[in-house]
């Protein structure tokens, strides 16, 4: 590794304070690293606190680029001859406001080896075998122990270890999605095949195709096929051949004969696995591929202007063009041509029975029919739907890629989950014993993935689809996509300061979507946080579940999201109606919201007892006001009646005290005149 | 609480009523031998009697009263303050003789007068005083009222009408 600090490729500091990473590393935002930046990620000085010496780069994912997070947790200070050892990784706070992903490799000693288009003095082949094959295969293992495929095996991220030049070292390769910046030629066809987003994690296997492609560029000293676009070189490839396409008249050494015979073989099951290239470079002599050919159909299928023989060829270029390959199924012209030439028969069986007018291929409409007919022809190629091309374990990165940068293709994918496509290709896959049957670990997902995509409740739909196959996505809602979220806990701030610059408001589908994929959201709170008419149990259960992820993730004051939570809970609020309790709550909330205390504000409002008290008081008071109301308004009715009564009983009193007088006065008189 | 009081007036009326009715052919009956027999036996006092009975009669005219309370009222003292002349001077123990004497009528009409207070007056008084008191109930439902709508809001005043049952009803 180089020695003595910065890498010369490096430009002048220009005055940008240092990001921290840890409390190991600094990144210098103005010094930026040429040779390891790619369109993926910009490449920057990093210095290593602990050891000065070591030169180190920290790649900064560009925005709007996915790394690959669970990668370089697995690969986290490997350190291996073979390759870019990565120091550390995590998101940090870049100058500019945004929170992204750095990764720090050690920085390899100068530019990157062969670019295309570029040309350098052939390599050895003993020095190839010794400096380059044997340490990346044993790179390779140590990968395959911990889980994860390269998957960047490309002549332009391989580097000289050392201003020595004695090993070389391939780059870095979790800067982007899994094989997303692999040309074609350095890439197995049937993941050349498929979107550059959309071709799975893979595994080793496909590192070796590709250490095999690399290690060609290298012996030959330029890029096969360098010229050629991604689609001309796969058509190459599939006419010809692997070997034929990317050597064409290249004589290769002796000593890599079998090596290149081995690793670039054309078909999948008899290419060398691992262990039979550690057998070989151990010295030892494992069996050779069969050379095979894709089978040829006995006549060619003439498809919009061109002849086609091979049913991947066909699959592709029905793929490339769906409305045409609609018509040619539904016309029979392709079934009446897989009767006659095609030589697979169980493929021109199926194809013939789905083009069937009654058949249930077509049930899911014209789309899902080319994906299937397109399945049958090419078994172990990936599902092509309206214009895209992905494996089903590939989709985590394809459909955040759509998100993020292309939304048209959103529709696609809905299609293909709606029509269970991924399942089938699972089974396909299975029934032809692909390696890529193993994808069946994941099939218990897989068939989560249509319910998602269909259920119309919060939390559900593609997005859903998305954070569960990636459970270390970020969470690409725009209140928090410059952000880095990757756990709920780190929602909440960024949520919060989203509110505080006013240009978004509410939460979205991605933000539902994702709390439910993290485990940390029910239907319920996610009916009240997606607002609409949500009823007071699902608002209480949003604002019971922010409090929950406040106190549980230690998130600090959240005055923002408060506030908006207030508006959440007015209606809850609303329910009191002593007018001291009211103003009580008012000024408790008030304090909550300034402090951003969430937890707070639901003991406030959830207080259930309170509420009943309230209620039952509200109910008392409201009796007590009718029964004086209808007290009043009888009121003339009473004095009438208690005046009669009056009256009468007056008189009465006036009877019994004229009584009385009237003896005392017979008596008195009496006694007065007596003589 | 009132309802039982209704009920006492009227069956304590339906009583008096009934009585004097059963009553009344052989009061009648009485009141005329004994005027007559008086008259017969002795003519002045029985006519100083029948002179200074006038107001009696006058409230007996006029009372509205169904069981002639009124006329109960003023007869009684009327009567009070007359028999005892006419007793003096049956008895021979009086120096005047009543019909000719203005202090025999002194006593008896101012009886009268006394009698017809009494029973205007002591109403009246009841009137007031139930007057009064419903005046103040008003006042403390009204304040009441008032301090439960500072306490709870206006919303305590408010009638929630039930429709659930205007089916049935209708």
């Amino acid at each position: 590794m180089a020695e003595g600090g910065e890498n010369p490729t490096t430009r002048a500091p220009t005055g940008s304070r240092d990001v921290p990473l840890g409390e190991r590393f600094k990144i210098r935002p103005g010094q930026t690293v040429m040779d390891l930046a790619t369109p993926a990620a910009e490449a920057f000085v990093a210095v290593d606190q602990t050891q000065p010496d070591t030169a180190c780069a920290a790649l900064i994912a560009r925005p709007e680029q996915l790394p690959r997070v669970s990668a370089c947790s697995q690969i986290k200070g490997l350190n291996h001859v073979g390759g870019a050892k990565l120091l550390d990784h995590g998101p940090v706070d870049w100058p500019d406001g945004t929170r992204r992903y750095a990764m720090i490799y050690e920085t390899p000693a100068g530019a990157a080896l062969l670019r295309r288009n570029a040309a350098i003095q052939p390599i050895d082949a003993r020095m190839l075998v010794r400096n380059f094959i044997s340490p990346v295969a044993q790179m390779l293992a140590e990968y395959v122990r911990r889980g994860v495929a390269h998957r960047a095996i490309r002549p332009d991220n391989v580097f000289w270890y050392d201003f020595g030049q004695s090993k070389l070292i391939v780059g870095p390769c979790t800067a982007g999605p899994p094989g997303a910046r692999q040309p074609a030629q350095f890439e197995p066809l049937e993941l050349a095949i498929c979107d550059p987003y959309g071709r799975g994690p893979g595994t080793a296997a496909d590192d070796i195709y590709s250490l095999g492609a690399t290690a060609l560029a290298l012996a030959m000293g330029r890029w096969p096929m360098a010229d050629a676009d991604d689609p001309a070189v796969i058509e190459r490839r599939i006419e010809v051949g692997n070997w034929d396409a990317l050597a064409g008249k290249y004589n290769p050494p002796f000593e890599l004969y079998d090596f290149f015979r081995g690793t670039l073989a054309d078909d999948p099951a008899e290419r060398w696995t691992l262990p039979t290239l550690t057998k070989w470079l151990d010295g030892g002599r494992p069996t050779l591929p069969r050379i095979t050919s894709f089978a040829k159909a006995r006549e060619p299928f003439l498809f919009e202007g061109k002849l086609y023989r091979t049913g991947r060829e066909i699959a592709v270029a029905l793929s490339k063009n769906p409305s045409q390959a609609t018509a040619a199924i539904r016309t029979g012209t392709l079934a009446d041509w897989v009767r006659r030439a095609l030589p697979d028969d169980i493929a021109a069986k199926k194809v013939q029975t789905m083009s069937l007018p009654e058949s249930p291929a077509g049930r899911d409409g014209d789309p899902a029919l080319v994906a299937r007919i397109c399945m049958a022809l090419d078994p172990s190629g990936p599902i092509h739907i309206s214009g895209i091309a992905v494996r089903p374990d590939g989709v985590a990165p394809a459909l955040a890629r759509a998100y993020l940068s292309a939304r048209d293709t959103l529709p696609a994918y809905d299609s293909m989950f709606r029509a269970g496509l991924h399942l089938e290709w699972v089974s396909t896959q299975q029934a032809a014993q692909n390696p890529a049957g193993r994808t069946a670990r994941k099939l218990s997902a897989y068939e989560r993935l249509s319910r998602w995509a269909m259920e119309p409740v919060p939390g559900s739909g593609l997005e859903r689809c998305l954070y569960e196959l990636d459970q270390r996505l970020p969470c690409l809602s725009p209140l928090c996509i410059d952000q880095w979220v990757e756990s709920p806990g780190d929602l909440l701030p960024a949520i919060d300061a989203a509110i505080a610059d006013g240009d978004q408001k509410g939460f979205d589908r991605h933000i539902a979507a994702f709390m439910a994929a993290r485990g940390a959201a029910d239907e319920t709170a996610l009916k009240g946080l997606m607002g609409g008419a949500a009823d007071e149990e699902a608002r209480m259960a949003s604002l019971r579940l922010l409090a929950h992820l406040q106190e549980t993730y230690l998130v600090g004051s959240l005055p923002n999201l408060a506030a908006q939570c207030a508006v959440l809970v007015r209606p809850t609020l609303e329910q009191f109606q002593r007018i001291s309790t009211k103003e009580l709550i008012a000024r408790k909330s008030e304090a909550a919201i300034g402090q951003g205390d969430l937890q707070a504000l639901l003991s406030i409002v959830d207080d259930r007892v309170a509420l009943e008290a309230d209620k039952k008081g509200f109910d008392s008071a409201k009796n007590e006001y009718a029964s004086a109301s209808e007290r009043l308004g009888k009121s003339d009715l009473v004095l009438l009646d208690r005046g009669r009564q009056a009256t009468y009983r007056g008189r009465e009193t006036a009877t019994l005290a004229t009584g009385s007088l009237a003896l005392a006065t017979f008596f008195g008189v009496l006694a007065a005149y007596l003589p | 609480m009132k309802r039982g009081a209704d009920n006492l007036v009227a069956r304590a009326q339906q009583r008096s009523r009934s009585w004097a009715k059963r009553l009344a052919p052989a009061a009648w009956l009485l009141g005329a031998t004994s005027a007559i027999l008086m008259l017969v036996m002795w003519p002045m006092t029985a006519i100083y009697l029948a002179v200074a009975s006038l107001p009696t009669l006058a409230m007996a005219l006029v009372d509205d009263d169904p069981e002639r309370r009124g006329t109960l009222c003023v007869g009684a003292l009327n009567f009070a303050g007359s028999l005892p002349f006419a007793l003096l001077s049956l008895g021979g123990g009086l120096k005047y003789v009543p019909l000719t004497w203005g202090t025999a009528y002194v006593y008896a009409y101012l009886g009268a007068v006394v009698g017809i207070v009494l029973y205007f007056a002591i109403p009246f008084l009841l009137r007031r005083i139930v007057r009064v008191e419903e005046e103040r109930e008003k006042r403390r439902l009204t304040e009441r009222q008032e301090a439960l709508v500072e306490e709870w809001g206006a919303n305590v005043s408010s009638i929630k009408l039930d429709f659930s049952r205007s089916d049935e009803i209708r």
